[in-house]
């Protein structure tokens, strides 16, 4: 699994995302073996790794789609080890993109991404739309608005997908394998959202298999 | 003892009228409480699920018209005065209901658990989630079957007749004890059945079709 920080000061302002000493098992399997890492402010995180070794989980912990056995997560100032936690406060700062996409089928794209922002941050439907379009435009699928997922290739879909994720404007983004399933024609697309999202200083963890 | 004759098919013609009132609201009403039970099939709150789990159950396991009697006898010996078409109609909304809150249970959980998680990640609210995405969803699988499924209910309102609702059926009774001419009698009520139920079934092919079709890919 990824490296393995040793941190002398604990909680630092800049560290977004901190793993400190995390199990995890499902049924008998321990699939998070005291693992640790922190990403700061701005950073680019890489977890590289064969299948299975946990770096989905690792995300997912992090975005509290799992809850770890053991051990100490803090995200953007959440502790999610807390029983207080509120959930909702946490997906507001943490944005993840999904290897499967996971875009609503029945919706366009711009209203894939106007969905949470109307709903969740009740943004009129004029913000929400020039929202989306600058979200497009910052994934290079502005001319997809008004099609449907499945009218889109896959790696059409994927930046879709991010796009959905930056217009709720996150702390961190979380990228699951998202180039994995993805043709080196279609991953090359997609790289270059990410560098530029890099560029751009959006912090990120992202798992890939090579 | 006069023949069967236009008088008669006229008479045929206004309880088949009675028979698309009565499935009407049992589909209306079937289907509000469908929902409900649903809902109740997949919430987070055990009492509520093994509730609407108990109701389903026992519906299923009791013959319609013993609920139409129930509804029928049933509500006036508890001291309320009803209607042969409301007490029909509750009793079919309690028979719809229970087979609408499976299927459609069936159907919202036939959503794949991704979508469930990309919707929790955009923070939206459970509720949210429910209406906005799941449901939405739920309601294109489950369309077809919906649909399907009112040919079920066209034919058991005929269950009606016996709690003297003057529906299709009832009125063929009455015809055939006027005119003793039972085949004639019974097989133009039949003929009406079928012409109001083969465009149903048409339709649900048709939406079937229509949705196997728009899915492709992931």
């Amino acid at each position: 699994m990824g490296p393995v920080v040793q941190f002398a000061d604990a909680s630092s302002a800049n560290d977004i995302v901190v793993l400190r000493d995390v199990h995890k098992r499902f049924g008998s399997v321990e699939v998070l073996k005291g693992v640790s890492f922190q990403v700061r402010r701005g950073e680019v995180m890489v977890l590289i790794g064969k299948s299975g070794s946990g770096k989905s989980t690792a995300l997912r912990c992090i975005d509290r789609l799992e809850k770890v056995d053991k051990g100490h997560i803090q995200v953007c100032g959440h502790v999610l080890t807390d029983p207080g936690l509120k959930l909702r406060q946490l997906r507001l700062d943490v944005g993840i993109v999904f290897q499967s996409y996971n875009l609503f089928p029945h919706l366009t794209i711009a209203d894939n991404i106007m969905l949470a922002p109307r709903s969740v941050k009740k943004m009129s439907k004029a913000q929400a739309s020039s929202l989306a379009a600058q979200c497009l435009a910052q994934v290079g699928l502005s001319e997809k608005a008004d099609a449907y997922p499945e009218q889109l290739s896959g790696g059409q879909q994927q930046r879709a997908g991010i796009a959905r994720s930056l217009a709720m404007q996150p702390k961190v983004l979380l990228l699951d394998e998202v180039t994995s399933a993805l043709d080196p024609q279609l991953k090359g697309e997609v790289l270059r959202v990410i560098e530029r999202l890099a560029e751009d200083g959006m912090t990120m963890s992202w798992s890939r298999t090579r | 003892m006069p023949t069967f004759g236009l008088m008669h098919l006229q008479f045929l013609l206004q309880g088949a009228l009675w028979t698309i009132a009565l499935s009407a609201c049992a589909f209306l009403g079937g289907a509000l409480m469908g929902l409900l039970i649903a809902l109740c099939r997949v919430s987070a709150l055990a009492p509520l699920r093994g509730m609407a789990s108990a109701y389903i159950q026992i519906v299923q396991g009791v013959p319609l018209l013993v609920i139409m009697f129930a509804g029928y006898f049933g509500l006036p010996a508890l001291g309320v005065g009803v209607s042969p078409l409301i007490a029909a109609t509750l009793s079919m909304t309690v028979w719809v209901g229970a087979y609408f809150g499976e299927f459609w249970r069936g159907a919202i959980q036939a959503v794949p658990r991704a979508q469930w998680e990309a919707a929790e990640c955009l923070a939206l609210t459970s509720t949210q989630r429910m209406f906005k995405v799941i449901i939405p969803q739920a309601i294109r699988n489950a369309t077809p079957g919906t649909v399907g499924f009112m040919v079920q209910i066209v034919k058991n309102t005929s269950l009606a007749s016996a709690v003297s609702f003057v529906d299709l059926t009832r009125a063929g009774q009455l015809i055939n004890n006027s005119t003793f001419q039972p085949f004639i009698t019974f097989t133009v009520v039949a003929l009406i059945y079928f012409l109001l139920c083969y465009p149903l079934s048409v339709l649900s092919r048709r939406l079937e079709l229509r949705l196997a079709r728009g899915v492709r890919g992931a």
